[in-house]
């Protein structure tokens, strides 16, 4: 059974070339625009996997991980932030929040799936 | 300005005739009366009529002389907050319009290096594509819209078309450049302004001096303070235009920031549009190689081995079409600062238009409130210089 992986990043283009490279390895996947819109687009199923923006518009990418890690159904499921952000900051900021990894735009697809198949449940 | 203000000639006819009939009733006296009690009470009458309106003249122009330098000051602390506020403006916009100009700068670097990689990339796809066409004999010969010369002429014109809309996105670019470089002529008039002003209050501050000198000589001579008067009714005129000036000058800068607000605006709107396409178009060309690949998989050997080199080829545009999300990260931040300024400035106007002063503006906490804004490394690094160690992304930290 092919593994789920959900997709929060406000840049179309940006869901469109993760998801491209993702469904290339046999991923399926579910596309949000931002933080508000994954939370509502989640609603208890199952996801393997979370790639989240970090400057979003409505709800932030470190206050969705936040969000989602009370949820018990998704406390254990692996995030990784995919953001232009890279001071030591911010990176703090997203590991208090339960991220398991930080990748800095723009990426190479290849890494973006090591990534991905190292952490995925 | 101040409609109130007399001049001290017309105290002298009153008091003429407030010194006139005392005058007439001691020479009655003196003239009817007889004896030195009448003599010594007429001279005492006949001097009292003189001393009292001296007095009375030499206070009444003790206190205009004090009025006017009182006037005389206000209207210097008036044009002072004037060249305050107008530097703190100029300042300001200083500042920002480096920022901006600096961080359009790096979204068009940016720009230009995708622009050129794609170029790159998409110039060896169509190379690919005509390898596997020379390869493939077979299908050569069959001329249909899914034949591989079909599918090359196709990823040509798809390919050709994102190429035009990405130099059109540079040219965008500059255009917005251009409008910001428009911008920092105005902050330069501002800074000439800033000086006439502080020029002005220079004047007033002469002539405030000037008053001071009258008012210790009052009572002395008229005439000279008549001329502060006048000078202190020109000067407050003077100060009433320069507030118009600087309003409509505030007012200018806005328009000027509005035209460049909407230059970003239109120039990001057609960025996202811009990648859109890109992919649309990659994706339609990749779609008609597989259909032709899987079609002639008995002659495709050759093909297979390209169609690989392909999708390598074409994880590297995947990568450099990111640099739109950047891009507009950047630009939105310029954009962001620009309605702020906009916005602080329409409001600045309508105070003035009130007709009071707006506070100065903290040159500081402005920079420091954009460089919140700031999501990218390249944002902080074009301001300080410790931080060109910048990643330049696909670092990966697992926690």
């Amino acid at each position: 059974m092919s593994k789920t992986v959900l997709i929060v990043d406000d840049s179309a283009s940006l869901r469109q070339v993760v998801s491209l490279s993702l469904k290339g390895a046999g991923y399926d996947v579910i596309e949000a625009a931002d933080g508000r819109d994954a939370l509502g687009k989640l609603g208890g199923q199952k996801v393997h996997l979370i790639i989240s923006d970090v400057n979003m518009p409505n709800m932030d990418g470190i206050t969705f991980v936040r969000e989602v890690k009370k949820n018990p159904s998704y406390r254990f499921t692996p995030v990784i932030m995919l953001t232009t952000e890279a001071t030591e900051e911010k990176k703090r900021l997203g590991q208090e929040a339960g991220a398991r990894a930080w990748v800095v735009k723009p990426f190479q697809p290849q890494q973006m799936l090591a990534a991905v198949s190292k952490l995925v449940m | 300005m101040f409609p109130n203000a007399v001049s001290t000639d017309s105290h002298v006819l009153p008091l003429a005739a407030l010194m006139a009939p005392g005058a007439i009733g001691a020479l009655l006296l003196g003239i009817m009366g007889s004896g030195a009690v009448a003599l010594g009470a007429a001279v005492c009458i006949l001097l009292a009529c003189i001393a009292v309106p001296l007095w009375l003249l030499r206070r009444l122009r003790a206190d205009q002389n004090r009025i006017e330098t009182e006037r005389a000051s206000e209207c210097r602390a008036r044009l002072v907050s004037r060249e305050t506020y107008l530097l703190s403006l100029q300042q300001v916009a200083q500042a920002s319009l480096t920022r901006w100009h600096d961080h359009v700068g790096i979204s068009r670097e940016q720009t230009e290096t995708a622009v050129g990689t794609l170029v790159c990339e998409f110039s060896a796809i169509l190379e690919r594509l005509q390898d596997a066409l020379q390869q493939s004999h077979k299908s050569s010969a069959d001329a249909g819209e899914d034949s591989v010369v079909g599918v090359i002429a196709f990823a040509r014109v798809e390919l050709d078309n994102v190429m035009g809309q990405l130099n059109g996105a540079l040219a965008e670019k500059q255009g917005l450049t251009e409008a910001v470089a428009r911008l920092a002529q105005v902050t330069d008039e501002l800074m000439r302004m800033a000086s006439e002003v502080g020029e002005i209050a220079k004047q007033t501050n002469l002539l405030a001096l000037n008053a001071a000198i009258e008012a210790a000589r009052a009572g002395e001579v008229g005439r000279g303070f008549a001329v502060v008067a006048d000078e202190v009714r020109k000067l407050s005129d003077l100060s009433g235009s320069t507030g118009e000036k600087i309003r409509a000058k505030v007012a200018a800068t806005h328009s000027a920031m509005t035209e460049a607000l909407t230059a970003a605006e239109h120039m990001a709107q057609g960025d996202a549009a811009l990648v859109r396409d890109s992919e649309g178009a990659i994706g339609r060309v990749l779609q008609r190689f597989d259909q032709v690949g899987s079609a002639m998989t008995e002659t495709s050997r050759a093909l297979e081995d390209n169609s690989a080199e392909v999708q390598g080829r074409i994880e590297g545009v995947l990568v450099q079409l990111q640099f739109q999300d950047r891009v507009s990260q950047i630009l939105e931040a310029v954009r962001a600062d620009m309605t702020r300024l906009c916005e602080r400035m329409q409001e600045d106007e309508s105070t003035m238009r009130g007709g009071s002063m707006p506070n100065s503006m903290d040159v500081t906490a402005w920079i420091a409130a954009l460089e919140q804004t700031y999501t990218t490394l390249e944002q902080h690094a074009a301001h300080r210089p410790e931080m060109q160690t910048a990643s330049a992304g696909g670092d990966i930290t697992f926690f």
